[in-house]
């Protein structure tokens, strides 16, 4: 009765909500490319590594030390953003003032330098990682079953979008950002330290990608290659917003997976494709993105 | 041709066939310094053996040490023949075109009686494939990262027509030569509608898709890939079973790419590609479509990478997911990169030396991954032009302070102010 084309409430809904939960995932770390983007204009081919690295961080630490997932939450990005100060600081730095592709060549050889790394300790297979006994179990609202860590991680996830969407737009450190974006050099000379708060940046979005990564392995195995397909498709995602607005990351990002889960539902052959396909026409009648200036 | 663009060819033929008996001598010196194998393995087992696989650790030192002792004197020939020609001639820039084509034709020609020709015909499709990627980044600057796309679909395409519809191999290579065109020109389309980072970004995605296509659709076969493809009878009567004639064939075909690729960048057509990576505004303004010129580079650009997967996958008598991978579309990148970027020559050495490495490191599982990326990292960082690259301004600089010396005397300084600004 309550089924759409047939299709029964229990699943269309169940698809809508891992679209949901997906599209958080591309929004927070389409957002975090944006701003790597903006500030070192360089495309962070490293960002699906580095949500690997938070999901495994995670992992690693409840295994061999016992820490507990709300712990994890919050030493995964410190520990992942503080390599991706390190990064910053040995090896990106050389390539600013070198057209850009080559700091995507850059982050891509880092990606795969990391991936191998965790491919050689740990192997390709997927480790399980338990959900917390707080958000076990689930409620139904009737038309649906809601697991709590679902519900969980799609609050967690677009609160801290939202977050940074605030900080970006309405703090004065945000505004020391959009100015530094803009251009850097005058922002230098009103005495700001820009080359440290070019590093901070990019500590801070290897952090948002490594917390995507800690929400992301209880639902996904936490495997070494977990981060490499979704980055290429956070890529798409990116094209489809463009990176000029943080706003629009997320609004493109959460669209777009719920898009992908319905396609899930009603055409699944082509769940796979279609934000490629979605990238293709948005390039065909508006080349600058969704929310994008013409370059 | 003159007398000293025959000299420089001689040159190239001469260490070309020095090179091919290096390869021969490779695997003796190999098994002479074989006894090292053992006490290496003993020696370093306790320092890094819980990480790493000693014994292929072992294997790899031996080879290099091999390579070292036969490479050196050739490096060492030719520095001093070279050094020798600067003198005697005046120096020009296609000399070194010159010396490249005499060496890689001597190579090309003897490599599979020395090497194992399999192998060689995979360096030799690899190679096609990453100058078909070069045409795009070092003569139009456009960085195509979904070039997988057009390889690995191609090879499904061939695969699919040698095995299920039985044409014989000319005509399979031939339409999935067809098939990656098309392919690059739906795709180039789409993707120059945005310049710099975001072209990247876009074939990257667009490769994806196609492997997702690869990964569900029912003739590719999924997981498995297309396997037992026939090589069948060239022209009706040469049977490519035959590892010579399938060789040959092969480095024909590499061959006519590699000419075509070159004749395109030295025509008036590669010098408006060239005027669009140098200042794409400008070529604009001075009235070229831009556009036109960098579609049409790309759909050659995919056919060619077409015609090197559609041979990869007779040769090997397999299509499978690898060649659609986006680690495939960053491997041609890094051969490109390795060998140097905007140069002829340099993806040919690129692909053999990356070919070179993974087989050595086939037995070390993610190891081969990780050097892949250190090697990426290093490229990127210290090493942007590449081994060719580096080889040329190595030459081009020793010419110019040869030329700038006087005959006899005076201790040479700095070479002679250059004349650019």
């Amino acid at each position: 009765m309550f089924g759409w084309l047939g299709v029964p409430p229990q699943v269309l809904f169940g698809q809508v909500l891992l679209g949901l939960i997906n599209g958080s995932f591309y929004a927070i770390l389409s957002l975090g490319l944006a701003v790597i983007f903006g500030i070192l204009n360089v495309i962070n081919f490293a960002h699906g590594a580095q949500y690997m690295m938070g999901a495994f961080c995670a992992w690693l630490v409840l295994n061999y030390l016992g820490v507990s997932y709300w712990w994890a939450l919050l030493i995964a990005p410190i520990l992942v953003g503080a390599s991706g100060i390190l990064l910053e600081r040995i090896f990106l730095r050389r390539v600013y003032k070198l057209d850009h592709l080559y700091g995507l060549l850059l982050t891509f050889g880092l990606t795969l330098l990391i991936e191998g790394a965790f491919r050689q300790a740990y192997g390709v297979s997927g480790q399980p990682y338990r959900i917390p006994d707080a958000l076990q179990g689930g409620q139904n609202l009737g038309f649906m079953f809601l697991p709590n860590y679902r519900g969980w991680v799609v609050v967690a996830a677009l609160s801290v979008c939202i977050a940074v969407w605030l900080i970006i737009e309405k703090t004065r450190l945000g505004a020391y950002l959009r100015a530094g974006t803009e251009n850097p050099a005058l922002v230098q000379a009103f005495g700001i330290n820009v080359p440290m708060m070019i590093t901070l940046t990019y500590g801070f979005g290897a952090a948002l990608a490594a917390f995507a990564g800690v929400l992301a392995a209880p639902i996904y195995q936490v495997s070494a290659l977990m981060g490499s397909n979704l980055v290429i498709i956070v890529f798409a995602v990116v094209v489809i917003g463009g990176m000029g607005s943080i706003g629009g990351s997320i609004v493109t990002g959460v669209g777009l997976g719920v898009i992908e889960g319905l396609t899930k539902v009603f055409y699944p052959e082509a769940s796979s494709t279609v934000i490629f396909v979605i990238m293709a026409i948005v390039l065909l009648i508006k080349p600058a993105g969704l929310f994008g200036k013409a370059a | 041709m003159t007398q000293r663009s025959a000299i420089w060819c001689l040159t190239g033929v001469l260490f070309g066939a020095l090179l091919i008996v290096s390869f021969w001598l490779f695997s003796p010196v190999v098994a002479w310094l074989a006894p090292a194998v053992p006490w290496f393995t003993a020696a370093s087992a306790p320092l890094v053996g819980q990480w790493i696989p000693v014994d292929t650790l072992a294997t790899i030192v031996v080879e290099l040490l091999a390579a070292g002792i036969l490479y050196l004197p050739i490096g060492y020939a030719f520095y001093v023949v070279a050094g020798a020609l600067g003198r005697r001639f005046e120096f020009r820039a296609g000399d070194l075109t010159v010396l490249g084509i005499g060496m890689m034709l001597t190579m090309g020609l003897l490599a599979p009686h020395v090497l194992y020709p399999v192998f060689v015909m995979k360096v030799l499709c690899f190679a096609l494939f990453a100058c078909a990627f070069n045409l795009l980044i070092g003569f139009v600057g456009l960085l195509s990262f979904g070039h997988a796309a057009y390889f690995g679909a191609a090879g499904y395409v061939s695969g699919h027509i040698a095995k299920v519809w039985g044409w014989p191999p000319e005509l399979a290579i031939l339409s999935a030569t067809a098939v990656a065109a098309l392919l690059g020109a739906v795709f180039g389309g789409i993707a120059i509608r945005r310049q710099g980072i975001y072209f990247a970004m876009i074939t990257l995605a667009l490769a994806q898709m196609i492997y997702f296509v690869a990964l569900q659709a029912k003739f590719t076969g999924g997981e498995d890939g297309i396997q037992a493809i026939p090589r069948g009878r060239l022209l009706g009567f040469i049977d490519l079973n035959d590892p010579l004639a399938m060789y040959y064939t092969v480095f024909a075909i590499c061959l006519g790419g590699f000419l075509l690729i070159y004749r395109t960048i030295h025509s008036p057509f590669g010098q408006v590609l060239k005027a669009i990576r140098e200042n794409e505004a400008r070529a604009i303004s001075l009235g070229y479509s831009v556009d036109r010129y960098k579609l049409v580079a790309f759909v050659l650009s995919a056919s060619l990478a077409g015609l090197a997967g559609g041979t990869k996958a007779i040769v090997f008598q397999l299509a499978s997911l690898t060649d659609v991978d986006w680690s495939m579309s960053g491997e041609v990148v890094l051969m490109t990169l390795l060998g140097g970027i905007g140069t002829v020559f340099g993806p040919i050495v690129g692909a053999a030396l990356e070919e070179w490495i993974e087989n050595s490191f086939a037995a070390t599982g993610a190891w081969v991954t990780i050097i892949t990326g250190v090697i990426f990292v290093v490229c990127v960082l210290a090493f942007r032009r590449g081994i060719v690259g580096e080889l040329r301004r190595w030459l081009e600089r020793r010419m110019a302070a040869a030329a700038a010396m006087p005959r006899v005397g005076t201790p040479q300084t700095a070479p002679r102010a250059r004349t650019e600004p």
